[in-house]
């Protein structure tokens, strides 16, 4: 699986396509079809706090689809991100609960320390690689379970609500320990920085630095690369690190710009999520963004087809993944006209 | 004087195979230094415990007198070693450049990439050491002559003084080899050491200063290669006189078993490869393909076998058409291929030795409904197979991918020979093989003949061509330019149409 190549444009002809079949879906069950996508628009962007709020949600999608770039780049199936967001956001919380500073070196520590934890999961994830030869796919799984298993764990017990363990989660973080928002919305400009800059880091680590022409170099070949005098165990290793890094901060930004507490499902399934986004760009970190917020206005659109159609909510979910089967399709369909073009040009 | 590279009492044992045993080497600064042997003699092996991607079990090395601990690839390309593999090892989506450059050690200089940079000076080299290539193209629109190109200039660009090269010129055509050869020594007059493997003893002859022969994992004898001949060398290497002219019985021709009408096939990249071929084999003779690589002969085969799609023409084979048909029926209808990438498209590297010797007709080995596949028979056909071909080591166990390359080749052509073809396509049926290996695959191909199979020989080498075939067909840009017998075959005739001279345009021609 190489991911989706295909030209930008090819991306409309998919959500074009994918609308059609939705439209079916829902005329199927006599579903007003144009009120629905009305809705789809403006529950996501109609407002300044609906496109806060979907602004919000693609931020620690960006992150982690940011993150996995940097593994899948390097040959590597880091199905791990989940995980590693949950050790970032207990790693900030850690921070948030136990030291009592000013907002100005709290949210730097917690930052730093959601990279910190982050990427000690990912050095986990590496370790088990090529010390023990244990797939990163398994490995990754295997720290999920244990990451979900250790929040639950800190939430229902030492860091408990007072007199009450509860699943619902923690205490909320003092203010200060908060990521400032735009005044009366939930948006917070630094938290939308950060996902940027770590898009952006991506981007010159891959595009600039012979680091990156390494990882890029073992994700198409690692044989060929190990004989081009690479480390590749090294390599491998650091890429695992630094992604875990990278999604650590996903964490950071779930637990000090949105629940402003530890709860147990604070990863959001943004690291399964990210796949799917990592794949329709093609690895492409620059199209992340894109992907990332259309799925958002999904997720934050689909919201309204609840309250006012009274659809099930799993609605935007079938919508997303009719975007990436067309996607598949159209890739397919594009590849197939290519080949007869040849046919064609040639017979002339 | 300090030799440049020297070897002390190598050894290296896989499982049962002793693959380098006490093994003394040593190579001069400014030499070309040929290894010769026989497939499966440890040559390989011994330039891959040079480079670092095998560790000796036992014995030294000294690089410039200095006693050298070689781990890892980059702790040679630290000794100013590089090494260029048997497989081509790029990197097929980068440019040049980024093939160049990717993994030198970056200590001192820059984490930051700078291609435009590194593109200027890999020119510049190339310009220098006579290795033109684009360094803005990407690897995968080169032509194999330039990919090697691209690979010894990674050498170069890294400051390599000692070149190993594992069969460099197997892949490259005539003129292509001698181009290598052109830089190699230049590269040599200039204090760069060069380390060479090949199996053609006339390349020995023209290339190198000194020649070091390997048998059964030991090295036997170090000459001079002007107080040597092909004869001698021979001789060490297999242990017996080879052979180098096999006679053959006359030719006993019957009806005509393969008919290809009007074939045209185009290449990946939509090209049109084949222009209308249309040729047939008769049982019991070899029809030779004779043509500079490239010229649409893979192509050629590809289709026969329907593994390209065709877009115009007929296959008939045994008077029935098998244009279309899928590839499982190939074998029913009489038809066997053996393709001259034996690594990638003729075996499976991860399947033991015998699976391998099944492929393609597993369903003659399974019974419950083709759900088990029975042992015993298997081995039995593998056990056969590796005796009658001379496969080594004879462990039916080993993984296909670890054989040397040239029992690789044993196997698959014996696979499809034991499966009694009435058709068999062939495509460089010695490349990489040994003198010994090539003389014995040779007359396999002839016995087949006589035993009435029709045979498709493909080969860049005219000199097996001539050597086998009892008609010679010449291909130029995917036309035929004529077919000749080979007793009328006048090399002269044959190299014109090679070039693009239609037959009936030879000056001469009747
Ligand atoms: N990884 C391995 N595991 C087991 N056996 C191996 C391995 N690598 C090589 N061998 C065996 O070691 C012996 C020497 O192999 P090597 O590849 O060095 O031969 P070679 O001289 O290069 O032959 P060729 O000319 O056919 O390439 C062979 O018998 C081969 O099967
Ligand atoms: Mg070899």
């Amino acid at each position: 699986m190489k991911g989706f190549t295909g030209p930008i444009y090819s991306y409309l002809a998919a959500v074009l396509v994918s609308m059609v079949l939705v439209s079916l879906l829902l005329a199927l069950f006599r579903i007003p079809i144009f009120e629905t996508y009305t809705l789809l628009i403006t529950g996501s962007l109609g407002s300044m706090t609906k496109l806060g709020d979907t602004l919000m949600v693609s931020v620690p999608l960006i992150i982690a689809s940011a993150s996995l770039v940097i593994t899948f780049k390097a040959g590597l199936w880091n199905i791990g991100v989940e995980g590693q967001i949950i050790a970032g956001a207990v790693a900030a919380s850690f921070i948030a609960r136990e030291l009592q500073m000013p907002t100005q070196i709290l949210l730097p520590a917690m930052i730093g320390a959601g990279f910190l934890g982050g990427a000690f999961w990912g050095l986990l994830v590496g370790l088990l690689k090529i010390r023990g030869g244990v797939n990163e796919i398994f490995g990754g799984l295997g720290l999920d379970f244990v990451a979900t298993g250790l929040v639950v764990y800190l939430v229902i017990g030492p860091w408990s609500r007072k007199g009450i363990a509860s699943t619902s989660g923690t205490e909320p973080f003092h203010e200060n320990a908060w990521f400032p928002t735009v005044e009366g919305f939930r948006l917070s400009p630094l938290a939308v920085s950060v996902s940027l800059l770590v898009v952006l880091m991506v981007i010159f680590v891959f595009n600039r630095t012979q680091f990156g022409l390494k990882l890029r170099s073992i994700g198409l070949n690692p044989n060929s690369s190990y004989r081009f005098g690479i480390p590749t165990s090294r390599y491998i290793l650091t890429a695992l690190v630094l992604g875990g890094a990278v999604a650590g901060l996903a964490g950071v930004t779930q637990v000090a710009s949105i629940h402003h507490r530890l709860v147990p499902s604070i990863s959001g399934g943004y690291g399964f999520l990210g796949i799917l986004v990592v794949l329709l760009a093609g690895y492409r970190p620059f199209l992340v963004i894109p992907i990332a917020f259309f799925f958002s206005m999904i997720a934050i659109g689909s919201i309204q087809w609840q309250l006012r159609l009274g659809l099930h909510s799993s609605l935007g979910g079938v919508f997303q993944g009719t975007l990436v089967l067309s996607v598949v399709l159209i890739s397919a369909m594009r590849l197939l006209r290519q080949r007869r073009e040849k046919h064609v040009k040639t017979e002339e | 004087m300090v030799p440049y590279i020297e070897l002390r009492n190598i050894n290296k044992r896989f499982s049962d195979v002793n693959a380098n045993d006490h093994v003394d080497l040593s190579v001069n600064m400014g030499e070309i230094h040929a290894l010769l042997g026989e497939n499966g003699a440890g040559k390989s092996t011994l330039m891959n415990i040079l480079y670092g991607l095998d560790y000796k079990d036992e014995g030294e090395i000294f690089v410039q007198g200095q006693f050298s601990d070689i781990r890892t690839p980059s702790d040679a390309i630290a000794l100013g070693i590089g090494m260029i593999h048997q497989d081509f090892m790029l990197i097929p989506p980068f440019t040049v450049t980024e093939n160049v450059v990717v993994g030198l050690d970056e200590e001192g200089s820059s984490p930051l990439l700078d291609l435009d940079k590194a593109a200027r000076s890999i020119k510049a080299l190339s310009e220098q050491h006579g290795l033109d290539v684009d360094p803005h193209a990407r690897v995968e629109h080169l032509s194999v002559g330039e990919e090697q190109r691209v690979e010894i200039l990674k050498l170069l660009f890294r400051n390599a003084k000692l070149l190993i090269l594992d069969e460099p010129t197997a892949v490259l055509t005539p003129q292509e080899a001698e181009g290598l050869f052109e830089v190699l020594r230049s590269l040599a007059d200039n204090d760069h050491t060069i380390i060479f493997i090949t199996h053609k003893l006339h390349e020995v002859m023209n290339i190198s200063d000194r020649v070091t022969v390997m048998r059964d994992g030991k090295a036997i004898d170090t000459l001079k290669t002007e107080s040597t001949n092909p004869r001698e060398l021979a001789m060490k290497m297999v242990g017996r006189e080879v052979v180098f002219h096999i006679d053959k019985n006359l030719r006993k021709s019957g009806e005509c078993v393969l008919q290809i009408e009007n074939l045209h096939v185009d290449d990946d990249t939509g090209y049109h490869k084949v222009q209308g071929v249309s040729l047939d084999v008769h049982s019991g003779e070899i029809l030779g393909l004779a043509g500079v690589d490239g010229n649409g002969q893979s192509e050629l085969a590809q289709a026969l076998m329907n593994l390209r799609p065709i877009k115009e023409g007929n296959i008939i084979v045994n008077d029935v058409d098998v244009t279309n048909i899928s590839s499982s029926l190939h074998r029913s209808a009489g038809m066997a291929y053996v393709p001259a990438d034996r690594r990638k498209v003729g075996s499976v590297s991860e399947l033991s030795v015998a699976l391998n010797t099944i492929l393609g007709n597993i369903n003659h080995y399974t019974t419950a409904g083709n759900l088990i596949i029975q042992d015993l028979q298997v081995r039995e056909h593998a056990e056969e197979l590796v005796e009658r071909f001379d496969v080594r080591p004879r462990n039916l166990t080993l993984d296909a991918g670890k054989l040397s390359g040239g029992n690789l080749q044993k196997v698959v052509l014996g696979r499809e020979i034991m499966h009694e073809p009435s058709l068999l396509i062939v495509e460089q049926p010695s490349r990489g093989l040994d003198v010994g290996a090539t003389e014995y695959v040779r007359r396999q191909l002839l016995t087949e003949r006589d035993r009435g199979t029709a045979i498709f020989l493909i080969s860049a080498e005219l000199e097996e061509i001539l050597a086998l075939s009892d008609r010679i067909a010449i291909i130029y840009e995917g036309e035929i330019m004529g077919v000749i017998n080979s007793d009328e075959a006048v090399v002269e005739a044959i190299g014109l149409m090679m070039g693009g001279t239609r037959l009936e345009d030879l000056p001469g021609y009747r």
